[in-house]
């Protein structure tokens, strides 16, 4: 049967095939394979059948079972556009070092989405055939321009009783201007806050500043309490950037996390393109890729231990990988598809009504490049905006299956194109894998879980479980029933 | 042995700055060649031209980022994709029908499988 393969670190050969299934090879076993010289009774033999590389019985049923699960793992093209990120405003409080965004002064209402824009938004968003729509709210500080975020919330809902589609609202805010109104609306229309925190104080207060100058974790840590006091515990999820220092520093972060007790971390690289790239501090939060892969690797062990000890912490990033790893169903992350998730898993609406594919298309913009406009929502229909020739080459030059370095590479099922960063940081739509940061990041750690796999240690196991299938470890070793 | 044999047949010339090899093309196809030059493009400035009758010629020469001291690391690495490279075009032509019949009977599900396995494997 059909597979790829790839020398890795250990000296041995990873074989996967078309459906993620995979295995590890010393190299006499792998030419013994490829030379049709494995016997059927082995043991060797029996872990390829197995999976699905060999066969020495019927040849359809098998064929029949490897479409199967690989119409389950393209199952997101099928729901097209589920997540909806909606700028409402491009003010902001803050000036964050590394924001590659164009965030402007408070007292710039001009930069502010008016409620008609707002109004058409909505019925873009609603004519999508996804049964599952997400609108996340950004800015600049959505906050700064809660009006339009209510007009936003009160019209989707209105237009979903004739929909029916299972609707959630996210704000994407520093906390900073959180308040009991505010917080009171966002239980009362069950909305839940996405928020960022780099840190400990000294590591998120140099970079996350105040318009004024000053650092925001003080106000942060307040506002995070009254938001859950208000929202319930779970109410606010964060996210981390992880700048040079944090690289060093991983391990406090996670215990921070933990001991605020999240759900969970996402251990983010920084994107230095876009503003961040003239920030004059720009030396102190970039760092070369695979300096975060090392980093990233030392601290998804020490998470692990964490686990095992007892506080339960799942690191997002290798969720989303894992569940790609080990289950049959895909799992929806903009940033690493095939073809791109880029427009058609998700989009950005521009305060002024423009439709870019991806928050770095609008960036792009921002600084003069329009290559990735795809229309706008006070002028132009759904479908010319999703069906636009630019969407189309998008998602034309980002199936890994023809691109030059992916179309042979074992990590297919797992892994997925950018084509905008690609063209942002190597200056065409294709890309240059030999040279790409974002192949030799995924690559890493990819082969990373492979191998932690592969070992089968039953506690990193049953850690892994518990985090694809949102179960306590306890459940997963039946120690407990389950409550979900 | 598949590795040993296809290493026999190519011929490298270290040069200053990097080495030159040259390749049987009765060994290896176009796309395997370009496929591996192309893998290692970020360390080397690669150049592929024809040499006499039935061999090409690759010509690799190290960027400045990277140091002459691995030179022969650059050389096993290459002539190890080559092998890959070469590989994965043998398997392509094996399965290469089967993987998109396998993609077929995802998105359009074939009226009679059994016989399109058969036509393509033989047996069903």
């Amino acid at each position: 049967m059909p597979f790829r393969f790839s020398p890795v670190a250990s000296n041995r050969m990873l074989v996967v095939n078309e459906v993620g299934e995979f295995i590890f090879l010393d190299r006499q076993t792998f030419e013994r394979l490829v030379s049709y010289d494995l016997a059927p009774n082995t043991g060797i033999f029996l872990d390829l059948k197995g999976k699905h590389f060999v066969t020495d019985t019927a040849v359809t049923p098998v064929i029949d079972l490897l479409a199967t699960k690989y119409r389950t793992k393209r199952e997101f093209l099928k729901s097209f556009t589920g997540l909806h990120m909606v700028v409402v405003t491009l003010r902001c409080n803050q000036r964050c070092n590394y924001c590659h965004a164009s965030s402007q002064p408070t007292d710039q209402q001009r930069w502010d989405m008016t409620p008609e824009t707002a109004v058409n938004v909505v019925h873009k968003i609603m004519e999508s055939p996804s049964e599952v729509i997400k609108i996340e709210f950004q800015g600049g500080e959505p906050l700064l321009n809660f009006e339009v975020v209510k007009t936003v919330v009160r019209e989707a809902k209105r237009l979903n009783r004739k929909k029916n589609k299972h609707l959630d609202f996210v704000i994407c805010t520093n906390l900073t201007l959180v308040d009991a109104p505010t917080l009171e609306y966002c239980k009362k229309e069950g909305i839940t806050l996405s928020t960022s925190l780099d840190g400990p104080k000294e590591i998120h207060d140099r970079h996350r500043l105040m318009r004024t100058g000053e650092g925001s974790y003080d106000r942060f840590m307040q506002n995070l309490h009254f938001s859950r006091s208000i929202l319930g515990h779970d109410g606010v999820n964060p996210l981390m950037t992880a700048s040079q220092e944090s690289l060093s520093h991983f391990n406090e972060i996670v215990d921070q996390y933990a001991a605020l007790g999240f759900q969970g971390i996402f251990l983010r690289h920084v994107n230095p393109y876009g503003y961040a790239q003239n920030d004059a501090t720009i030396q102190s939060f970039v760092y070369p890729m695979e300096d975060f892969v090392e980093a990233y690797k030392k601290a998804l062990l020490y998470i692990i231990e964490l686990n095992l000890a007892g506080t339960p912490l799942v690191e997002g990033y290798a969720c989303i990988l894992l569940s790609r790893i080990l289950t049959p169903f895909c799992t929806g992350f903009v940033d690493l598809q095939s073809p791109t998730g880029a427009g058609i898993n998700g989009v950005i609406y521009d305060f002024n009504g423009e439709v870019y594919p991806c928050d770095e298309a609008r960036m792009l913009a921002k600084m003069g490049d329009r290559r990735f406009y795809l229309g706008n929502v006070n002028r132009d229909s759904y479908l010319d905006i999703f069906t636009s020739p630019v969407l189309q080459e998008l998602i034309e030059v980002s199936c890994v299956e023809t691109l030059p370095g992916c179309h042979s590479c074992p990590l297919q099922p797992y892994c997925g194109a950018d084509p905008v960063r690609n063209y942002a940081i190597q200056g065409d739509l294709v890309g240059h894998r030999p040279t790409s940061d974002f192949c030799m990041k995924h690559k890493a750690i990819i082969e990373f879980l492979l191998e932690l796999i592969d070992q089968d240690d039953p506690g990193v196991m049953d850690v892994f479980w518990s985090w694809i299938t949102n179960r306590t470890l306890a459940e997963v070793r039946g120690e407990a029933p389950c409550s979900n | 042995m598949l590795c040993k044999g296809r290493l026999m047949d190519a011929k490298v010339k270290r040069k200053p700055g990097g080495f030159e090899v040259i390749l049987s093309k009765a060994l290896y196809e176009k796309e395997a060649v370009f496929a591996a030059t192309y893998a290692l493009s970020g360390l080397c400035r690669n150049r592929v031209e024809p040499a006499q009758a039935g061999y090409v010629k690759v010509t690799l020469e190290l960027l400045d980022s990277c140091p002459d001291a691995d030179r022969a690391r650059v050389e096993n690495k290459f002539m190890n994709e080559l092998i890959d490279q070469q590989l994965r075009l043998d398997l392509e032509k094996r399965y290469g029908a089967i993987r998109r019949l396998i993609v077929q009977q995802a998105f359009a599900p074939l009226d009679n499988l059994k016989a399109a396995v058969k036509k393509i494997v033989g047996r069903d």
